[in-house]
C-alpha cells in the first residue's frame, strides 16, 4: 500500500479531499482515474473509510451554521445549538481518533494493513452515519425543541452501546437547555424561550377566545402574541423576560403545549410545572403591604427550588422519574421553613440515586397532591386577603343574601323597571338606583360592595350581534352554556359585574363568574316576581279597605275577587317558596359546606376545587341546567307578571273589564 | 330610612306594651336608655337596621319612630319618669288637656280623637316626614278600654283616609273574657273596635289577655302575673315579628313580604301569635322580681316548630280554640325562627311536621308552613339556641269574635249602659231639639263582625272559593252595574303600593 495514499486518506477523513479522493454529491470516493492500482476489495474498504469524511463535512457544516454569529433575523433554536455543541464534542473525539491513526502510521515503519486502520475508526463507522442521518433529519424536518429531543431519545434507545451512549450524550446537551428553561420558569416565573420551544407557552388571546388552534409550535415566529411581545427590547429576547404580571394571566395567560412536550415529561408533570410557574409569578408579584411579608417568605422558598434543579442538572443520566419527583416535591407541601425543605429535597434526591425506582415509586403521587407552592398561595389568599369575606360578599350580592339591599334596590328602580329600558340610558339609570340602594341599606358599610357594578346590555337580538363580535366579556352569564335562566321581561339584559381584588381573582375565573352571573339573574328575576306579587297584594288590600260608600273606586264582584285572591296567593306561594328553597336549602346549606371545606383546606388546589364544587352544586340545585323545568318556570313567571299588571291597572273599571275578558 | 314603620301607641295598655317594646328593641340593637349606641355595639358592622324603627337626631341619638297618645297622663308620665324618659321625642307625646281619660267609653275616646285630630295628625305627619319611604303604621292598643279602643278606632279610620296606600298593622290586646271585668261595657267597646280592625287594618295580631295570663301562670309559673310581665310577653312577640325587618336576610325584609303570605283573603287578617321558648328577663322589668323562666331545654328547629303548633303556646285563649278544634284549619302559618339554625335542619323539620300532619291546613288554597330565618341580636344573651315565633291565620279565631258577639248581644238586648254612648254625636241624632238614641253604629258593627266570623267559618270548608264563584251566575249583570257605577268617576287615584 502506498504511504502517500494513507496521508490522502487521513486528510479525506477530516473532510479535505486531495487528488486521490474526490467529493461527489455527498460522498467521498477514491478517484479511480488517479489511483488505478488498488485492487477492488481494497478500493471498497477505502471508499468505506472515506465515507466518514463525507459525514464529517456534513456535521461540521451543521455545527458551523449554528455557531453564534450576531443578531440573526429569526431566533435560533436553543436546542439545535445544544445539539451542535454535542456534535462538535463528538467531532473533537473523532478528530482525536484520526490523529491517533496518523500517529500510529508515523510510528510504524511498514504501512499497516488497511484493516487495522479500519479497526481504529470502527466505532465512528457506526456513529457518524447515524449522527449525520440525524442531522439531515433535523434539517429536513426542520426539527426543533421537543421534536429534536424525541428524535434523540429514539436513538438513545438503540441497542448498540456506542450509539446509545452517543445519543444519550447529545440528549444530555439538549436537556441542559430544558433544565435552564425550567429553572427560569420555576424559580423566576420567566419564559426563557426565544424560539418557542418550551412546553409552556403564553396562550394567545385570540386563540383562547375563538378556540382556534394556537400558532404553530416550533415555527420560530410569533413567539408570544401577547402584548409582551411588542414590548421586548429586541427580537432576540425571549418573551416574558420582563416579569410583567397581568391580572388575567392566571386563568388564561399560559398553557401547556402538548406538541412541545419533551419525551420524558408527562402531561400531569407539565401541568404541575405550569402551576408552579404561574404561582411563582403570583408570589413574586409586587403586592400590597399586607402580603409583602408573605412574598419574602415565599421568595426564600422558591430559591430552594433552584438548588433542587441544579442537583438535577448535575446528574449525567436524566431520569424522568427523578424529574417528576422533583417537580412534585416543589409542589409538595412541606414545612414552610425554606432551608429545611431544600435539605429534605436534597436528601430525597440523594437517596433516589441509590435506589431510584423504589424511592421514587414511593414518592410519586397523583397529580392533585397537596403542594408546596399551592400551600404558599393558599396562605396568601386565605390569611392575607380574607377569602371567606370575599365568598360572603359574593353570596350577599350575587346570591341576594343581602336581602334588604335588593329590597331597597328594587324599590328604587321600581318605576324604572316597570317601563321598557331606554337603550341609551338604561345602564346609567339602573346603575344610579343600584348605588342609591346601597346608601340606604346595610350595604352602605360594606367595603366589598364597591366591587360589584350593575350592567345592562340589550337582550337577545343585540346580544347575538355582540356575540358575533366576540364582545361579550368572558365572565358574562350568557357565556355559561350549561345554565338556562328563565326570561322575565325587557330588563333581562341586566347582569352584575364584579371585579375581585387581586390575588383572589385566582379563585374566581371567568367560567365560575359566569355561573354566578346566571344564578344572580335567576334569583333577581324570581325576587322581582315575588315583589310584584306582594305589590299586587297591597293593591288588593287597599281595594278592600276603601270605604264601601266611596264610589271613586268600583268594587269587584265577590266571585272575581275571590278568584283573584286565590290566584295571587297560589302564585305568591309558589314563587316565595321557590325563593326560599333557593336561599335556605340551596345557598345556605351549600355555603355551610363551602365554609367547612375552606376551613379544612390546606392548599390552594383543594380550596379551588371546593369552590368550583360549590358553584356547580348551586347551579344544579337551582335546576338551571334543566332546560325543560326552567321553561315551565318561565311560563309561571310570565303568568305572575300578567296577574300583577292586571291588578295594577290604574282604573278600577278597566280592571273589571280586563278580568272579564 | 327604607321601609320605615311608625309605631302609634294609644291608651294605657298600648303605651305600656309600647314602652316594653322599645326597651326590647334598644337592648337588641345595643342602644342605651338615652338613645345612644353603646360603645360595645358601635364597633363593627352588626348588619342590623336600626333605621326601620329609629331615626337619628342631629346629635346621632336614636329616636324611636313612635307617637305616644293617651287621654290620661298616668302611664305616659310613668314612662317620662322612668329610665327611658330621654328616649322618646317629647314632641311625639300627646296627652289630652283635661287629662280625664275616656272613662272606658269607646264613644268618648272616638269623639275625643276627632276633636284633637289636628294635633295628632300633625304629629303623625311630622313623623312620616322623617321617613324616606314609609311602609306603614303599627298600632298598639287594647280593644276593651276607652282610649285604646275608641281613639284607636278613630285613628285607624283617619290613617286610612290620610294614607290610603300605607299598611296598617295592629297589635291588639283582647280583654280577658273568662273573668268578669271591671269594665262592664267591654263587649261594646270590643265590638265597635273590631269593626274598625276588620275594615281599616291590614293585619291584626291578636293578643288575648286570657291566654297571656294563662301562659304566664302555666308556662312561666308565675302565680299572679303583673302587667309588666304580661307586657313583656307582648313585647317579645312584637320584637320577634319584626326581627326579619331589623336583621335582614334573604327575604321577608319588609312588612308586605311578611303579611302577603299570611293573608290570602283581605278580610281574614286576624293573626294568632305563639312564641317559644318563653323567658322573662328580670333585668328588663326593673321591678326587682327574680328572673323567671321556663326550664331551659334543648332547642332544635323541629322542637321549636312543634311547640309552636301546640295550642298552649298560642297567645289566643284556648277556650276559644277548643271548640270545633278539629274542624278549624290553618289558612297560613309563618314561623320566624331566630338563632343558630342549620338550614338543612329546616327542611327536615318541615318534612317531619308534614308527615305527622301536625298542622291542619285549608283545602282551597296553597298552604304550608312558611319559614323566615332571622339572626338573633348579638347583644342579648339567651339561654336558648333557637327561638321561634309563629304568626298564624287560623279559622278558630272566629270563636273569639263569636264570644264577643254573644256578650254584646246579652248587654245590648237589655240596652244596658247604652246611655253612656248616647251622649256622643255618633250615637244620637237630633230630632227637632230632642236627642234621640241612634244605635245603628252598634248594629252595623255587629253585622261586620258577624260577617267576619262567617267568612272564617266559610274558609274552613273546601268549597270556599267555589262558593264565591257560585254567585257568578249572573256575573254579567253584576259587571254591568259595576261598570255603570264606575263610569261616572274620573278619579284616577290608584291604590297601588307606595314606591
Amino acid at each position: 500500500m502506498h504511504a502517500q495514499l494513507f496521508s490522502e486518506l487521513l486528510l479525506a477523513l477530516v473532510g479535505n479531499t486531495g487528488e486521490a479522493f474526490e467529493r461527489r454529491d455527498r460522498m467521498i470516493t477514491l478517484n479511480e482515474a488517479v489511483v488505478d492500482w488498488v485492487p477492488p476489495p481494497e478500493r471498497q474498504q477505502l471508499n468505506r473509510l472515506a465515507m466518514l469524511g463525507a459525514h464529517y463535512i456534513a456535521l461540521e457544516a451543521f455545527v458551523a451554521a449554528l455557531a453564534p454569529q450576531g443578531a440573526s433575523v429569526r431566533p435560533t433554536s436553543l436546542y439545535r445549538m445544544a445539539l451542535a455543541n454535542g456534535i462538535s464534542e463528538l467531532l473533537d473525539v473523532y478528530r482525536a481518533a484520526v490523529l491517533s491513526v496518523e500517529a500510529h502510521l508515523l510510528h510504524s515503519k511498514v504501512p499497516p494493513p488497511l484493516l487495522s486502520m479500519q479497526q481504529f475508526l470502527l466505532e465512528f463507522e457506526a456513529l457518524l452515519p447515524e449522527v449525520a442521518d440525524l442531522v439531515s433529519e433535523v434539517h429536513g424536518g426542520d426539527l426543533v425543541g421537543s421534536q429534536l429531543m424525541r428524535a434523540l431519545s429514539l436513538r438513545a434507545q438503540s441497542g448498540a452501546p456506542a450509539l446509545q451512549s452517543c445519543a444519550s450524550r447529545l440528549l444530555w446537551h439538549c436537556r441542559q437547555v430544558l433544565l435552564k428553561q425550567l429553572e427560569s420558569w420555576l424559580v423566576h416565573g420567566l419564559l426563557l424561550d426565544g424560539a418557542g420551544e418550551f412546553f409552556i407557552k403564553r396562550s394567545s388571546p385570540e386563540g383562547a377566545a375563538a378556540g382556534s388552534g394556537r400558532h404553530r409550535p416550533g415555527a420560530g415566529d410569533a413567539v408570544s402574541p401577547s402584548p409582551l411581545a411588542a414590548t421586548r427590547p429586541d427580537g432576540t429576547q425571549g418573551a416574558g423576560t420582563v416579569l410583567d404580571w397581568e391580572p388575567l394571566e392566571w386563568h388564561a395567560g399560559f398553557e401547556v403545549s402538548i406538541t412541545d412536550l419533551p419525551p420524558d415529561v408527562s402531561l400531569p408533570t407539565a401541568e404541575a410545572v405550569l402551576f408552579i410557574g404561574k404561582a411563582v409569578r403570583v408570589l413574586k408579584q409586587p403586592m400590597s403591604a399586607a402580603a409583602s411579608h408573605q412574598a419574602l417568605h415565599a421568595h426564600a422558598q422558591i430559591l430552594g427550588f433552584s438548588q433542587a434543579l441544579h442537583r438535577l442538572q448535575q446528574q449525567e443520566e436524566f431520569s424522568s422519574l427523578h424529574f417528576e419527583h422533583c417537580v412534585e416535591s416543589m409542589r409538595a407541601k412541606a414545612s414552610l421553613c425554606a432551608h429545611k425543605t431544600a435539605g429534605g429535597l436534597g436528601a430525597v434526591l440523594k437517596r433516589s440515586c441509590v435506589q431510584p425506582w423504589l424511592c421514587i415509586a414511593r414518592h410519586l403521587s397523583p397529580t392533585l397532591r397537596p403542594v408546596q407552592v399551592s400551600g404558599l398561595l393558599w396562605d396568601l389568599v386565605q390569611h392575607r386577603c380574607d377569602l371567606m369575606g370575599q365568598f360572603d360578599a359574593i353570596r350577599s350580592y350575587f346570591l341576594l343574601g343581602r336581602g334588604d339591599f335588593y329590597q331597597q334596590f328594587l324599590d328604587e328602580s321600581q318605576a324604572l323597571l316597570a317601563g321598557p329600558p331606554k337603550p341609551n340610558t338604561a345602564e346609567a339609570d339602573i346603575g344610579l338606583a343600584f348605588q342609591q340602594a346601597a346608601l340606604k341599606s346595610t350595604a352602605e358599610h360594606d367595603a366589598l360592595f364597591g366591587a360589584g357594578t350593575l350592567r345592562w346590555q340589550p337582550a337577545d337580538p343585540a346580544q347575538q350581534q355582540l356575540e358575533a363580535d366576540g364582545g361579550l366579556p368572558l365572565w358574562h352569564p350568557a357565556r355559561c352554556t350549561t345554565a338556562f335562566v328563565p326570561r322575565y321581561d325587557a330588563w333581562d339584559g341586566l347582569f352584575l359585574e364584579c371585579s375581585v381584588e387581586w390575588p383572589l381573582q385566582l379563585l374566581f375565573p371567568p367560567e365560575v363568574m359566569s355561573k354566578y352571573g346566571a344564578l344572580w339573574q335567576h334569583m333577581l328575576r324570581l325576587r322581582r316576581a315575588q315583589l310584584a306579587l306582594e305589590g299586587a297584594w297591597a293593591t288588593l288590600q287597599a281595594f278592600q279597605r276603601c270605604k264601601p260608600t266611596d264610589d271613586s273606586l268600583p268594587r269587584l264582584p265577590a266571585a272575581l275577587r275571590a278568584a283573584l285572591y286565590q290566584e295571587r296567593q297560589e302564585q305568591h306561594h309558589f314563587v316565595s317558596n321557590m325563593t326560599r328553597y333557593l336561599s335556605m336549602d340551596v345557598v345556605e346549606s351549600s355555603f355551610a359546606q363551602l365554609r367547612s371545606a375552606v376551613a379544612s383546606a390546606r392548599d390552594f388546589s383543594a380550596a379551588d376545587a371546593a369552590h368550583r364544587l360549590y358553584v356547580d352544586s348551586l347551579v344544579s340545585q337551582a335546576f338551571l341546567d334543566t332546560r325543560q323545568l326552567m321553561s315551565y318556570l318561565e311560563d309561571i313567571l310570565r303568568q305572575c307578571k300578567e296577574l300583577c299588571s292586571l291588578v295594577q291597572v290604574r282604573d278600577g273599571a278597566a280592571l273589571v273589564q280586563v278580568v272579564l275578558q | 330610612m327604607p321601609r320605615e314603620l311608625v309605631t302609634l301607641q294609644v291608651g294605657q295598655c298600648g303605651n305600656q306594651v309600647g314602652a316594653e317594646f322599645w326597651r326590647k328593641l334598644c337592648s337588641e340593637h345595643g342602644i342605651n336608655n338615652d338613645g345612644i349606641v353603646e360603645e360595645w355595639a358601635a364597633s363593627g358592622a352588626t348588619g342590623d337596621r336600626k333605621d326601620v324603627f329609629f331615626y337619628q337626631a342631629d346629635d346621632e341619638r336614636y329616636i324611636p319612630r313612635a307617637c305616644l297618645i293617651d287621654l290620661e297622663p298616668r302611664v305616659i308620665n310613668g314612662i317620662q319618669n322612668s329610665d327611658i324618659r330621654n328616649l322618646f321625642n317629647p314632641e311625639n307625646v300627646f296627652l289630652s288637656d283635661h287629662g280625664g281619660g275616656a272613662g272606658n267609653n269607646w264613644a268618648s275616646g272616638y269623639s275625643q280623637g276627632e276633636g284633637v285630630q289636628e294635633d295628632i295628625l300633625d304629629m303623625i305627619d311630622r313623623e312620616v316626614g322623617y321617613s324616606d319611604s314609609l311602609e306603614g303604621f303599627t298600632l298598639c292598643h287594647s280593644i276593651a278600654g276607652g282610649t285604646g279602643s275608641g281613639m284607636g278606632s278613630w285613628l285607624l279610620e283617619a290613617l286610612n283616609d290620610r294614607f290610603p296606600k300605607k299598611l296598617v298593622q295592629t297589635y291588639s290586646v283582647f280583654p280577658n273574657q273568662s273573668e268578669s271585668s271591671d269594665v262592664v261595657v267591654q263587649p261594646y267597646n270590643s265590638l265597635l273596635t273590631l269593626k274598625r280592625l276588620t275594615l281599616n287594618a291590614d293585619a291584626v295580631v291578636v293578643l288575648d289577655n286570657t291566654a297571656l295570663n294563662r301562659i304566664a301562670t302555666e308556662r312561666l309559673h308565675i302565680a299572679n302575673p303583673t302587667f309588666n310581665q304580661v307586657n313583656s310577653l307582648v313585647s317579645t312577640v312584637m320584637a320577634a315579628s319584626t326581627a326579619t325587618l331589623r336583621y335582614p336576610g334573604y327575604m321577608n325584609n319588609d312588612l308586605v313580604g311578611l303579611l302577603a303570605s299570611l293573608i290570602p283573603v283581605p278580610q281574614c287578617h286576624f293573626l294568632m301569635a305563639g312564641y317559644t321558648p318563653l323567658t322573662l328577663d328580670a333585668a328588663e322589668e326593673g321591678g326587682g322580681t327574680r328572673a323567671v323562666a321556663s326550664i331551659v331545654r334543648k332547642t332544635t328547629v323541629l322542637d321549636v316548630m312543634r311547640r309552636l303548633l301546640q295550642p298552649k303556646n298560642l297567645m289566643v285563649s284556648a277556650s276559644a280554640r277548643a271548640k270545633d278544634y278539629d274542624k278549624s284549619k290553618y289558612i297560613s302559618i309563618l314561623n320566624i325562627i331566630q338563632g343558630d339554625v342549620d338550614p338543612t335542619q329546616l327542611h327536615q323539620s318541615l318534612m317531619r311536621i308534614r308527615e305527622r300532619k301536625l298542622a291542619n291546613f285549608i283545602d282551597w288554597g296553597p298552604a304550608s308552613i312558611q319559614v323566615a330565618l332571622s339572626r338573633k341580636s348579638p347583644f342579648v344573651k339567651s339561654a336558648h339556641r333557637v327561638s321561634g315565633l309563629m304568626l298564624a291565620n287560623h279559622t278558630s279565631i272566629r270563636h273569639l269574635f263569636n264570644r264577643t258577639l254573644s256578650q254584646f248581644d246579652k248587654l245590648f238586648k237589655r240596652n244596658a249602659f247604652v246611655d253612656n254612648y248616647k251622649e256622643f254625636p255618633m250615637f244620637h241624632r237630633m230630632v227637632g231639639a230632642k236627642q234621640e238614641a241612634n244605635l245603628e253604629e252598634f248594629e252595623d258593627a255587629r253585622e261586620v263582625v258577624a260577617a267576619l266570623s262567617e267568612e272564617y267559618a266559610a274558609a274552613e270548608s273546601s268549597d270556599y272559593i267555589d262558593r264565591a264563584d257560585g254567585s257568578s251566575a249572573d256575573l254579567a249583570t253584576q259587571m254591568v252595574s259595576q261598570l255603570n257605577l264606575a263610569s261616572g268617576v274620573g278619579d284616577q287615584r290608584a291604590p297601588v303600593r307606595a314606591g
